[in-house]
């Protein structure tokens, strides 16, 4: 695969994830590794930034004797993925149109 | 490399970061091996990459936010200028650039201990051109006009050459002190915030 996810998709991406539920950061990590290629260290920048603008919460819970830190959607993470998702949406038209040239078939 | 090692040099490779930074992404990092479980270890420590690769990520991550945060803006950008360079310095391949500037830098300060100790010798020779003076130019005058005026001229050129003397160990004193302080402020400064 030559594409990489840039930051702004992978802030997509995680959120949209935590919007189906609450989850750790392993788990997280896997879930978004089994579809595209990413490093096991990429989302732990991505994960602090989310959580400093307010788009998650982070909760402890106790498992095996320690702590798993579960990450959260917020209300207004809830807003900022449906902003990326249109987004998303009117880019994939215009990557789609010069990279397939479907405006020409 | 196993998970003890990668911890530990991730520890090392983060000691710059304000602490609350740094023992959030040790936290993580220690619940994800937790998570992987000891079976997967080393498939994750491979897949992490370099401890000093990771935490250069993080402090590219804390600048670029600590720009956007409200503040002194020119506080703000010294703060970013310096976490980038920590993270230029945190990286493995940036230790050639940063091996080469501290050369630079050692080159610069022996440029100017040098300058300033050819400053000394030079007003060391002043004064031996007074004190040699009347030996040569008033001693072949003659006359005692010659004389005393040669001797004037002497004396001139001795109270000049002390007065270098004096000026040129004040400079280098403060220029050996500036140094000093700015090579502790470097290395100690960053923890009085």
């Amino acid at each position: 695969m030559n594409f990489q996810l840039g930051s702004t998709l992978l802030d997509a991406c995680v959120l949209s994830v935590l919007s189906k539920g609450d989850t750790y950061g392993y788990v997280l990590t896997q879930s978004i590794k089994n579809v595209v290629a990413i490093s096991e260290s990429t989302l732990y920048p991505v994960l602090r930034r989310l959580e400093k603008d307010n788009c998650l919460r982070v909760y402890d819970l106790p498992f095996a004797g320690r702590l798993r830190r579960y990450y959260s959607i917020t209300e207004s993470g809830r807003e900022q993925l449906e902003r990326y998702r249109e987004d998303w949406q009117i880019y994939k038209k215009c990557v789609d149109k010069l990279l397939l040239r479907e405006d020409e078939a | 490399m196993n998970r003890q090692e990668f911890m530990n040099r991730l520890r090392e490779a983060l000691k710059k970061l304000p602490d609350n930074e740094k023992q959030a992404a040790l936290e993580y990092y220690r619940e994800y091996f937790d998570e992987a479980g000891p079976e997967n270890e080393q498939q994750v420590v491979d897949s992490l990459g370099l401890p000093e690769q990771v935490a250069a990520e993080i402090y590219a991550e804390t600048a670029i936010r600590n720009m956007e945060k409200p503040g002194s803006a020119a506080k703000k950008g010294a703060s970013a200028v310096w976490l980038i360079l920590l993270a230029i310095f945190a990286s493995p391949i940036a230790l050639p650039i940063a091996i080469a500037l501290a050369a630079v830098l050692l080159a610069l300060i022996v440029a100017l201990f040098a300058i300033i100790f050819a400053l000394f010798i030079a007003a060391i020779a002043l004064v031996a051109a007074g004190i040699a003076a009347p030996f040569t130019i008033g001693g072949f005058f003659g006359s005692f006009a010659g004389a005393v005026s040669g001797l004037g001229v002497s004396l001139f050129v001795i109270g000049a050459g002390v007065a270098c003397c004096v000026f040129v160990i004040w400079v280098f004193k403060s220029a050996f002190k500036g140094i000093a302080k700015l090579f502790s402020k470097t290395i100690t400064g960053r923890k009085e915030k």
